[in-house]
């Protein structure tokens, strides 16, 4: 297994790192934060101008073809910057639904629309989302071959600014159906939320709506495959992601001790601090290694043993988010509590990132009984 | 998109996109059977099935029987096997070819340890191997090579570390043992302690200090002490496991010949830091842990339905744990191959986190074996029986692992490392 970047893969982290220093400073984050629910953020045109939403999408449909490794690069290089547009959901899970749709139609008419970034589109299924039991979508058969969803998926992530979704209901029957929603049909409503870390979405309610035969994505084992294949993406994205906000918080916090003086001496100069930084290096190392792997296993269609490389991944995430997190609000002491300061904007978001898409005890529990990791 | 993109390269198409991943995974037979992985590409897989093959081959089978059930191997056993592999060609993988080692590739040599642990055979002896070998390769004179390396490599000549000092452990730079030149020798006087199975040894290479007024890492000599010398006393230490490895070593008025200096004099701290930076490949001892783990799984077996769960959840996260040591080794490994020759202080994570998840690993075993494991010893002189695989020795395994963080620099020791070289804190 090949660890190391190749050049086009370095210039490919140092492209985006640049564009997100540049483009992403934190009084612009700070911007985005405050913008009202609904709103969508100015940079999202600017991440489209720099054909980033097409990183997934295949060359034929205006993307640049690239795989979970590059996504992963992309990633990381937003988590430093700690972005919190839907770029996952959007560059990440609809393309990837899109891209392996069965129909010509859908794909062309819509990978474009992603690449370019022209529209805003975001998946939404009860596999993706944290959902309540009792909450889901369900399909019943509508004349010439369209459905009618109702019912409710809470905590879609970039609802609350999509123009189109790709929602996965429940068959009446038996199964599931992908389709594709767009945000104006009638019977589609929503009540937007602001997370604590400063992502955004929706609570979303469908209330007879009618999806027209020809916005099929996939039904049945085929849509449960697909939404894997999305599922163990988006764990490797995010996985990714937060080594890159666990590099920021960290670099944060190393700056810090050395700056700040107490006792007449720098705090880094303290060795029980410095064992402190060590721990969190580790934890950073720890999470990087199963990130990597992550993204070479999302790489290929889903499998058993993917599945078990991204739930050890996302275990990972859980365990050195919490405490990487959380040293960096200890280490910077009062400082680290004001929201005036990014360290508490980390911590946060690496407690989202540690919360979606499932906890470190939901994957735990896939590990403990889906067969070991070693013989 | 083409004109839209801003990002220089990253619009190329073609060749380098697609990275060369070679790992394999044989996935399950769908029958909920464990699924082994490795990171090896085609021809490290080769290579492994070579080793692996040979070990099964080759291994006395009493020797596996000792290794596999944890009890301590005999002087003898361990020179048999040494044998075998230098026999092989194996003894001593780092060498130069010229002087019996072999072409191996950084990845090749963690391959053939993970092999060695995974199949119960003895590593090489690392005092020859690791220790002495290099630093004569290194540093020796031509006498010095031609009388000990072959020698070293055969193990017709055991060597035992002479490093650490009741008042000098973490702080080895403070040593006290004294040497002081009478025409054509050293007269040495002082003690050593923790030598690892000095009690075998025909030969000690130690640190001594050839020049007290001069700074503390200044004045210290690397000297080849016949352990027949005498003068030479030895006593051994029986540590929290109830087991003799190591001893105390006690110098009075020992005299080794000049030509025994290794490099020039007062030069030994030099060659000691070569010898602790020379082999960091596979110090995380990561096929150890899976030995354990495995051991972990077997006991399952003897507990009850709600305690079983309880620790296959722990062994859940340790997994993960040894998981992500295992690609850090790779990680560090590639990143090492693709720079610079010199000693990466990240290797020092690898020590840190492997002797830790070992270290937890025996903590787990220690847990699903439960209160049966504490048997000592029996008045029955009873062997273990066949199917024991070691789980009557977790206990043992337990107290004698705490020793992982402590020896080869303690975890404190390798995070003031990290804290100075890698995150550059002071």
């Amino acid at each position: 297994m090949n660890f190391e970047l190749d050049d086009d893969q370095r210039a490919l982290t140092d492209a985006i790192a640049r564009f997100a220093r540049e483009a992403y400073p934190w009084p612009t984050r700070k911007a985005d934060l405050a913008l009202a629910l609904g709103e969508r953020s100015p940079r999202w045109s600017e991440f489209a101008a720099l054909g980033l939403f097409g990183l997934l999408v295949p060359e034929a449909f205006g993307g640049m073809g690239k795989g979970a490794r590059e996504a992963g690069i992309v990633a990381e290089e937003l988590g430093r910057a700690m972005v919190v547009l839907p770029f996952a959901a959007h560059a990440v899970g609809a393309a990837i639904y899109l891209a392996h749709c069965e129909s010509d139609a859908l794909r062309h008419q819509w990978l474009p629309i992603i690449a370019s970034g022209q529209a805003v589109v975001v998946v939404a299924s009860p596999k993706l989302q944290g959902q309540l039991p009792g909450k889901g979508v369900q399909a019943t058969a509508a004349p010439g071959g369209a459905v009618r969803l109702s019912g409710s998926l809470d905590g879609v992530i970039g609802a609350d600014i999509a123009d189109a979704l790709i929602v996965q209901a429940d068959l009446v029957g038996g199964g599931s159906t992908l389709v594709l929603v767009e945000c104006v049909d009638p019977g589609y409503g929503l009540a937007r939320f602001r997370n604590h870390d400063g992502t955004r979405g929706a609570d979303l309610r469908f209330d007879d709506l009618q999806v027209a035969k020809g916005r099929t994505i996939a039904v049945g084992p085929a849509a449960d495959q697909m939404t894997e294949r999305v599922r163990q993406n988006l764990l490797a994205f995010i996985c990714a992601e937060a080594v890159g906000t666990m590099g920021a918080g960290f670099d944060l916090t190393l700056d810090f001790l050395r700056s700040r003086q107490q006792f007449g001496a720098p705090l880094s100069s303290f060795q029980v601090l410095q064992h402190r930084c060590v721990d969190v290096l580790v934890a950073m190392e720890r999470l990087r290694s199963l990130a990597s792997l992550g993204a070479w296993a999302a790489g290929d269609a889903p499998s058993a043993s993917s599945g078990r490389m991204l739930a050890a991944a996302k275990v990972q995430l859980g365990l050195s988010a919490r405490f990487a997190g959380q040293t960096f609000i200890q280490l910077h002491g009062g400082m680290g509590m004001t929201d005036e300061y990014a360290a508490g904007h980390a911590f946060r978001r690496l407690t989202a990132m540690e919360l979606a898409l499932g906890t470190a005890d939901d994957h735990v529990s896939v590990l403990m009984s889906d067969g070991a990791i070693f013989e | 998109m083409g004109d839209a993109c801003k990002l220089p390269n990253i619009c190329l198409t073609g060749r380098a996109w697609r990275v060369r991943l070679l790992a394999t995974i044989r996935s399950d037979n769908g029958h909920g059977a464990p699924t082994r992985m490795n990171f090896d590409s085609p021809i490290d897989s080769a290579f492994r099935s070579e080793v692996r093959d040979f070990i099964v081959a080759n291994l006395p089978p009493v020797t596996r029987e000792t290794m596999r059930a944890g009890r301590q191997l005999s002087k003898e056993q361990r020179v048999e096997w040494q044998r075998i592999l230098n026999a092989k060609g194996w003894a001593a993988p780092r060498w130069p070819v010229e002087h019996g080692g072999t072409p191996w590739t950084a990845t090749e040599r963690l391959i053939f340890l993970e092999e060695l642990h995974l199949g119960h055979a003895p590593e090489p002896l690392p005092f020859n191997v690791t220790m002495l070998g290099p630093v004569l390769i290194n540093y020796g004179t031509s006498k010095q090579k031609s009388r000990f390396l072959d020698r070293a490599r055969n193990l017709d000549d055991w060597w035992c570390q002479g490093f650490s000092e009741p008042g000098s452990g973490s702080d080895l730079a403070s040593l006290k043992t004294s040497a002081r030149r009478q025409g054509g020798h050293y007269v040495i006087s002082g003690q050593k302690i923790w030598t690892t199975l000095g009690h075998h040894a025909d030969w000690m290479f130690c640190l001594v200090r050839t020049d007290a007024s001069l700074k503390k890492q200044k004045g210290i000599s690397f000297l080849l002490l016949d352990m027949r010398s005498p003068g030479v006393e030895f006593r051994p230490i029986v540590t929290i496991d109830g087991l003799h490895e190591v001893n105390e070593v006690f110098l009075d008025e020992v005299r080794v010949p000049v030509e025994n200096l290794v490099g020039a004099e007062n030069e030994g701290w030099t060659i000691a830091k070569f010898l602790l930076g020379y082999e960091r490949t596979g110090i995380a001892r990561a096929g150890l842990t899976k030995v354990i783990l495995a051991q972990v799984r077997q006991a399952l077996g003897r507990c009850s339905p709600g305690k079983a769960e309880v620790i296959r959840r722990k062994l859940a996260f340790l997994e993960v744990e040894l998981l992500a040591l295992e690609v850090t080794q790779r990680r560090l490994l590639a990143r090492n191959a693709a720079g610079a020759g010199a000693a990466d202080p990240m290797s020092s994570i690898l020590k840190l986190m492997g002797s830790e998840v070992r270290q937890r690993a025996s903590e787990l075993l220690l847990d699903a074996c439960g209160e049966r494991t504490l048997v000592a010893a029996r008045n029955a002189e009873r062997e273990a029986s066949p199917d024991d695989e070691g789980l009557d020795r977790a206990a043992e395994l337990y107290f004698g692992l705490r020793a992982a963080s402590i020896y080869g620099g303690t975890s404190e020791i390798q995070k003031n490392i990290i804290a100075q070289s890698v995150l550059h804190l002071a």
